[in-house]
């Protein structure tokens, strides 16, 4: 039997970067991992939407093996932002497994919260150009 | 087996916290690649290394010491490892690469300087200011620590009246242009990689160079940044034949550097399979992430040569050989075993 932990889905999600709804659990990511992360994100990402903290808690290893190389989301049908949803989750066991308080910042969030949220590529691209479009 | 995952990212965390990197090293080994060569200190245009380069040598010595570690009892000491940490810089005690660890990517830093140059630029480097990005902690998800950092970094480019960034990595390409826009208020810098840089400016190689080579592309830069026309128009230009490998541009395979610092054996694992993809497409390897470049050494047998692209512009489009730098491409792919 799983304990059911209500808080976990909004505290993972407290912040704007977490975001596994679009997830088709098509398995893709599992296809493509360099890794071959056991259990694999969209497992990961369920357990967050049910709740399920200590399946979370039990994941550490594979939580914290992953690359972040976002070779899934490179494949991913539904565009999933899976490293960065990976990220939030250390965040999480930063804090309540590990104890390390400054994993959030100090207003008790993650930071992508407190500047406009999660950017792609595409939208972060001016700050790659010249002032006034050049180059 | 792992290192302790909860006290490793605490004592990284911490290096970055209190002494401005996740691997604190002596000031003259980030600068002295830039000895002699006369950059300004400073202005609206820098060349930003991130350290990056520099702590090559460190991380090889850090991961040595990490892999003995990971298999011991002393593993379980790790926590209080941390809490010394705090009080002495117990990593800068584990991290001592051996005497002239570093002279190779010394090199490489003052190749890009050089090929900047004949680009046309003059850039100015901030030297004992500047900062590491803070890219592996935030990829730990110490997101308080790094967003303080992130603060710190672009308080020393306001001061020094920054406005344009060129870097020389992937990972504090991806921390300046994408990462901290996102949570530094009145962020306004223009950033780019060196590579960008010199693909733009259409330089003419000076010697042509006729080897195979397999490119491995740099997850950051391929997927997060969408560069990857830029190295292989610079090596084409420069005669190079550059054979792709299985999985190659945006497609590309990781090097397992990111996990080093909790998984040294499975980042070697993750190297290995990426060295073996790499041999099938040419006895050559060129890279373009200091991280890469590291791990793909490590795992890589004795005839496989892994170098950095920087290496092969500079003898390209500068005319930079071992005559004149003392050393040969391939000679820094042996620095590994000077650094313990």
């Amino acid at each position: 039997m799983a304990l059911v932990s209500p808080s976990l889905a909004a505290e993972v999600r407290a912040s704007s970067d977490f975001d596994a709804s679009a997830c088709l659990n098509c398995g893709t990511c599992t296809a493509t991992c360099p890794m071959g992360l056991d259990p694999l994100p969209r497992r990961l990402f369920r357990y967050v939407l049910l709740g399920l903290e200590d399946k979370i808690r039990e994941s550490v290893e594979t939580v914290f093996s992953c690359l972040l190389c976002r070779m899934c989301e490179a494949s991913c049908p539904a565009e999933v932002p899976i490293a960065e949803n990976v990220r939030s989750l250390r965040r999480y066991l930063n804090r309540a497994a590990f104890g390390l308080r400054e994993a959030f910042g100090e207003a008790g969030e993650g930071f992508m919260s407190t500047e406009g949220g999660r950017g792609d590529v595409a939208s972060d691209r001016p700050h790659r150009r010249a002032p006034g479009g050049q180059s | 087996m792992s290192l302790p995952i909860g006290p490793t990212v605490g004592l990284l965390a911490d290096n970055l916290r209190f002494r401005g990197s996740v691997l604190p090293i002596p000031p003259v080994a980030a600068t002295r690649w830039a000895h002699g060569l006369g950059l300004p200190h400073g202005g609206e245009t820098v060349l930003y290394t991130g350290s990056m380069y520099q702590l090559v040598p460190y991380i090889a010595s850090m991961g040595r010491f990490q892999e003995r570690l990971a298999g011991s009892r002393l593993a379980r000491y790790a926590g209080l490892g941390r809490a010394a940490n705090r009080v002495v810089s117990v990593s800068s005690l584990i991290a001592r690469p051996g005497a002239g660890g570093g002279a190779a990517y010394d090199r490489n830093l003052r190749n890009i300087a050089r090929l900047l140059g004949l680009a046309g630029l003059r850039p100015g480097y901030l030297y004992g200011e500047e900062l590491y990005s803070g890219a592996l902690v935030h990829d730990l998800g110490v997101d308080g620590v790094f967003a303080a950092h992130a603060r710190r970094v672009h308080d020393l480019f306001v001061r020094r009246g920054v406005r344009r960034v060129i870097t020389v990595d992937p990972h504090t390409t991806y921390m300046l242009a994408v990462v901290y826009p996102r949570l530094v208020s009145g962020y306004d810098l223009r950033v780019e990689s060196y590579l960008e840089v010199l693909a733009q400016a259409g330089l003419e190689p000076r010697r042509r160079l006729t080897e195979e080579v397999a490119l491995h592309d740099s997850c950051l830069y391929a997927r997060s940044l969408g560069l990857t026309g830029e190295p292989r128009r610079l090596l084409g230009r420069a005669g190079l034949t550059v054979r792709e490998p299985e999985f190659a541009g945006r497609f590309t395979w990781c090097c397992g550097g990111p996990i080093e610092a909790l998984y040294p054996k499975k980042a070697l694992e993750g190297a290995r399979t990426r060295v073996d993809q790499l041999r099938r497409a040419a006895a050559r390897v060129v890279t373009m992430c200091p991280i890469c470049l590291v791990n793909l050494r490590r795992a890589a047998p004795d005839d496989l040569a892994v170098t950095d692209i920087s290496d092969y512009l500079a003898e390209a489009y500068a005319e930079k050989t071992c005559a004149t730098e003392a050393c040969t491409r391939e000679d820094n792919a042996g620095e590994e075993q000077h650094d313990g």
